[in-house]
């Protein structure tokens, strides 16, 4: 090799040849950290998409009762609530409420006569 | 790197003891690599980074060397691609600060003021002229001239024909002469005059 009259400063030299060195080891930890990353995103993108599915199974039904809603007239909703769900649910309300707030519930008057 | 430092890396790469091979490359090449790169006009920081990245792209494709060519053939290629890849970022960002016209001497200061350049007033001018040759040109002459390789390692190095590179450094010589003749007629033409003879 011709003198160039470059004159490369030792200790910049040994620096960089540290640095050079400690970079398989960079490496190595840089993957494992792309790996975590990628791990994290793919099962939060996961639930993401449960939550999603589950969202777009339930949303025809939440749909149909809205629109259900809107057509019924209060009279009807009123009569429905009587004959199904408060039917259903007298025995599990019964438990929470004294006899006294039964009796002073006129829907439970109305649905006992 | 000597012929044994290139069997070792070889033997320990044959090994797949990729990490043992990679320290000898880097014990071994940094110091003519990181030469090569400030011969080329990066100042220290910059030839730092080309170097960094150079090795990272050397740890990477290790595992994958084909063995077509020395080891020191192969640093030298992918260090030269880095380097002529920052030099071409950097003349993009000079086009916004200096006219066009103006970039060539700004390569060319750069090596001179760097705080490693120490040398006689022949070799800064050689180096200043060689700074003002097209980026391809400039690199087949300092590996020619500097690094006195034969030219099927330059030819291996920089990806063309060995006919193409002679011609190539022929050029750039006569290019050096006459900018060196331009500048100031002085010892600089005799420095090449010394490697044509």
């Amino acid at each position: 090799m011709k003198h160039d009259g470059i004159h490369l400063n030792e200790a910049t030299l040994e620096r960089l040849q540290n640095r050079l060195s400690d970079l398989p080891q960079r490496e190595r930890r840089r993957v494992r950290v792309r790996r975590l990353v990628t791990v994290c995103s793919t099962a939060a993108a996961a639930v993401v998409l449960l939550v999603w599915l589950r969202l777009e199974s339930t949303a025809p039904a939440i749909l149909q009762a809205e629109a259900w809603l809107h057509q019924t007239t209060n009279l009807e909703l009123m009569e429905s609530l009587e004959t199904r769900s408060w039917d259903s649910n007298a025995e599990e309300l019964g438990a929470l409420l004294t006899d006294e707030e039964l009796n002073q519930l006129s829907l439970v008057k109305t649905s006992e006569s | 790197m000597t012929d044994r430092e290139e069997n070792e890396v070889a033997a320990l790469c044959s090994d797949r003891r990729y990490e043992a091979a990679y320290a000898l490359l880097v014990r071994a090449q940094t110091p003519p690599l990181f030469r090569l790169a400030v011969r080329m006009g990066l100042d220290s920081d910059d030839a730092q980074d080309v170097l960094q990245d150079a090795f990272i792209n050397i740890w990477r494709a290790l595992p994958h060397f084909r063995g077509d060519a020395k080891f020191s053939t192969w640093t030298y290629r992918i260090v030269a691609n880095e380097a002529l890849a920052a030099l071409r970022k950097q003349q993009k960002r000079r086009l916004w600060t200096v006219r066009a016209s103006d970039a060539p001497e700004a390569v060319a200061t750069s090596a001179s003021n760097d705080v490693y350049f120490q040398a006689d007033e022949a070799l800064a001018l050689l180096h200043r002229a060689q700074a003002q040759l097209p980026e391809k040109q400039r690199l087949v002459f300092q590996l020619r001239y500097f690094d006195e390789m034969p030219y099927s390692e330059i030819a291996a190095i920089t990806g063309t024909s060995e006919g193409g590179l002679k011609a190539n450094y022929h050029h750039a010589v006569q290019k050096i002469r006459a900018m060196v003749q331009t500048i100031k007629p002085n010892p600089a033409d005799d420095l090449l005059n010394a490697e044509n003879e």
